[in-house]
């Protein structure tokens, strides 16, 4: 259907900066309450038919992210260093586009644990660390947990760790594959208890969107079945559908105006063409993930906010947190053919918790999959000391890579204020915005807790019968796709950017509700909650708009 | 014409047996397209495609390098039959421009390291020679992109150029479809016969 329009100086209800998997979910939640909304998404519009299984492009060209050379982004580990542009992939991975990055994303869909919400009263505090406990508890967002089950689509059966669920998992688990088989078969010789994976993919035909027809290409690509339940294939339409949505593409929104009252009065943005553009709006949502979301806020600097927008407290861009992303590999006697359907079928979540008898702070999970296609597996995936050319080389990715299975094991990152995003004083993108600036190492709790898993990985796969095992050094990180953390809820505006309500301490017709509201990290599988929280704000939003609060 | 996959041959070559082929009259019209066709596109490669970067010289060392990061066996076709070179030639002249200069020079330098040995160019020297070679320069930055757009010439989708006739996917034992059904491996499949022999 043609979607409603609206014009530039009309003053519409909620202006949302990006349309991903917050945005979307705010788009038609707010849509649907009788507002009237306006999506800026700064990438383009694509349907089904433009996603290809590309590797190339995908992995190495930036296709759905943006190119390097467009948006370059720096890194560093610490601030006595000089922030450089890496080559090939970017540090932080995020597609543009209509959907964000629940076009591109794997799609696990862990729910947090009620620990998750209230761990620094579990644990303690821990020095030089943000380490703080959610205004909110899971028992707040179970029922907006039940909505993305049901309204993004959740395909899962429930498993032994899993926290209270009001209501079952609208779709049974897709079939399992040979990684989930070997996963379970070597957690129980281990004692350990495997559990179908929660995925935001489709088993069965659910709210009139197609099943997942296996095709194997999920992790950073988009999915040309609508089988990935992106915001573009459930959220999206039924925003459009109210005649109250506008999305528009290819809008890259460059500053978010107040008045002299320290108001927001509605956003500057580009256009396709490259022409400035001014949309009015009674209240602005910034939804454009951690990182984006950052510079938007310090791009929007006033003489009342000189910091940049909702940062009196200097907290935007800090206590940015990756979680853990490591993994170990296996290979078995016959083949596992992880290149057919979904990354993930099977999890554990044993060492979900943090144990104190470990030594160290933190807790993860172990999911089986393969990541790598055919290019990173010969570049990068065969073991150490394999060859990385010439004949055995050869030899060996033929042996390996249909043989071959990742234990990924996903885990908490500690918010520090040292770990954050912000503007590059140099390099800047296609626009002549600041790159982003990502600043970056991993707690040594971090660390040991990644080397904790991949050595349990290990064990399970030798245990899953595996003929032979491997894993690389667990090393600070240097790319990351889950960007938490860096506008933090609270209740307390001298140590968090946004309130429970999602509303900036500073600006009373700003909310800000992405990744950034995240106060801890969770266990590596953010989506879901990011999710949960946009449900939830849209019903507090909503309301206050009714209560004419805003 | 059937495709050489002489490493040695030249653009003389193909021209002459590109005239055999089709009679002297069809070469003595198109010789003037041809030349015009190799001053845009540099010259033309071994079996009649144009590069459009690299000089054929550059692509005979390209195309020997490529074959020792990926050889050529009776049982797995390598990099020379995945047409390897041309996802090269292509790459840096577009999706990895930055690696020209670089990729060029390291390839000036095999030849000047062949020279030493007596040898015209690289692709002269003996396979061992050449693997000796490449093993002085494995820690440099040229060799790091060579092998790197090698792999990629073999694997990439076909339409950057390499990866032709599924070498690719021969090599790594997969197969691209648009869906699948389960099971998908042997350990699934294996499960599958179990329950159905339970519940039979």
């Amino acid at each position: 259907m043609r979607q409603q329009t609206f014009a530039t100086e009309t003053e519409v209800d909620f202006v949302i900066v990006g349309s991903g998997a917050s945005g979307g979910v705010l788009a038609r939640e707010l849509s649907r309450a009788g507002h009237t909304v306006v999506v800026l998404e700064q990438g383009p519009w694509r349907t089904a038919a433009d996603f290809k299984h590309d590797e190339l492009g995908h992995w190495f060209l930036n296709d759905l992210m943006g190119s390097n050379t467009d948006f370059p982004q720096t890194f560093r580990q610490s601030d006595t260093e000089t922030a450089a542009v890496p080559f090939g992939i970017q540090p932080l991975w995020y597609a543009r586009g209509v959907g964000g990055s629940s076009v591109h994303m794997t799609a696990n869909y862990w729910r947090f644990h009620p620990v998750d919400f209230r761990e620094r009263t579990a644990w303690g505090a821990i020095t030089g660390t943000s380490f703080a406990d959610w205004p909110v508890t899971y028992e707040e967002l179970e029922p907006y947990y039940t909505r993305v089950d049901w309204e993004i689509g959740v395909s899962g059966a429930p498993g032994p760790f899993d926290p209270p669920r009001s209501r079952p998992y609208p779709v049974p688990p897709l079939p399992v594959k040979s990684s989930g088989v070997l996963l379970e078969r070597g957690a129980r010789k281990l004692g350990l208890h495997a559990q179908p994976a929660p995925m935001a993919i489709l088993s069965e035909p659910h709210n009139g969107r197609s099943p997942c027809q296996h095709c194997g290409f999920c992790m950073m690509y988009g999915c040309e079945y609508g089988a990935k339940s992106s915001t573009l294939a459930a959220m999206i339409p039924g925003a459009v559908e109210t005649g109250r949505c506008e999305v528009r593409a290819n809008s890259t929104v460059f500053r978010i105006e107040t008045s002299a009252a320290g108001r927001a009065s509605g956003v500057l943005y580009w256009n396709e063409q490259g022409e400035e553009q001014r949309q009015r709006a009674r209240a602005v949502i910034v939804a454009a993930n951690g990182a984006e979301t950052t510079r938007l806020l310090l791009m929007s600097e006033s003489p009342r906010h000189s910091d940049g927008l909702a940062n009196s407290t200097g907290l935007v861009g800090k206590n940015l947190m990756f979680n853990g992303n490591w993994s170990a590999y296996g290979m078995f006697e016959h083949p596992l053919h992880e290149y057919k359907s979904v990354q993930v079928t099977r999890i554990v979540h044993d060492y979900y918790d943090s144990d104190a008898k470990r030594g160290f702070y933190g807790g993860g999970g172990i999911d089986g999959r393969m990541s790598q296609g055919a290019i990173l597996f010969a570049l990068f995936g065969l073991p150490g000391d394999a060859p990385s050319w010439g004949a055995e080389y050869k030899q060996m990715l033929s042996e390996y890579y249909v043989n071959t299975m990742e234990l990924a094991v996903h885990t908490t990152s500690l918010p520090l204020e040292s770990n954050n995003i912000s503007l590059d004083p140099t390099v800047k993108d296609k626009w002549g915005r600041p790159a982003l600036r990502i600043t970056y190492k991993d707690h040594p709790d971090d660390i040991k807790t990644g080397e904790f898993l991949v050595s349990r990985a290990n064990e399970i796969l030798e245990a899953a019968g595996a003929r032979r095992t491997w894993s690389f050094p667990v090393q600070p990180q240097t790319l990351g796709a889950h960007l938490l953390g860096t506008a933090r809820m609270g209740s307390d505006p001298h140590t968090s950017v946004v309130n429970t309500d999602h509303r900036a301490h500073d600006v009373s017709n700003l909310f800000i509700c992405d990744g950034s509201s995240f106060v801890t990290s969770g266990r590596g599988q953010p989506t879901m909650t990011i999710q949960a929280l946009a449900f939830r704000a849209a019903d507090r939003i909503s309301a206050l708009a009714r209560a004419n609060q805003i | 014409m059937g495709k050489s996959t002489s490493t040695q041959s030249t653009r003389r070559d193909f021209l002459s047996t590109a005239g055999a082929a089709l009679g002297g009259s069809w070469l003595a019209a198109a010789l003037p397209a041809l030349t015009a066709i190799s001053a845009c596109a540099r010259e033309a490669a071994d079996n009649g495609e144009p590069f459009s970067v690299l000089t054929s010289s550059e692509g005979r060392t390209m195309s020997a390098f490529a074959a020792q990061i990926l050889p050529s066996s009776a049982e797995l076709p390598g990099a020379s039959e995945a047409g390897a070179v041309y996802f090269v030639d292509r790459a840096i002249g577009s999706i990895f421009a930055p690696m020209r200069d670089p990729i060029r020079q390291g390839l000036a330098d095999l030849d000047t390291g062949a020279a030493r040995h007596g040898a015209r160019q690289f692709s002269d020297l003996t396979s061992d020679q050449q693997i000796a070679a490449m093993k002085d320069v494995e820690d440099t930055p040229f060799f790091f992109q060579a092998r790197m757009l090698t792999i990629m010439g073999v694997l990439a989708d076909p339409r950057y150029g390499g990866n032709r006739n599924e070498v690719g996917n021969r090599l790594m034992q997969l197969e691209h479809r648009s869906s699948w059904q389960p099971p998908f491996g042997y350990y699934d499949a294996q499960l599958v016969a179990e329950q159905a022999r339970a519940g039979a």
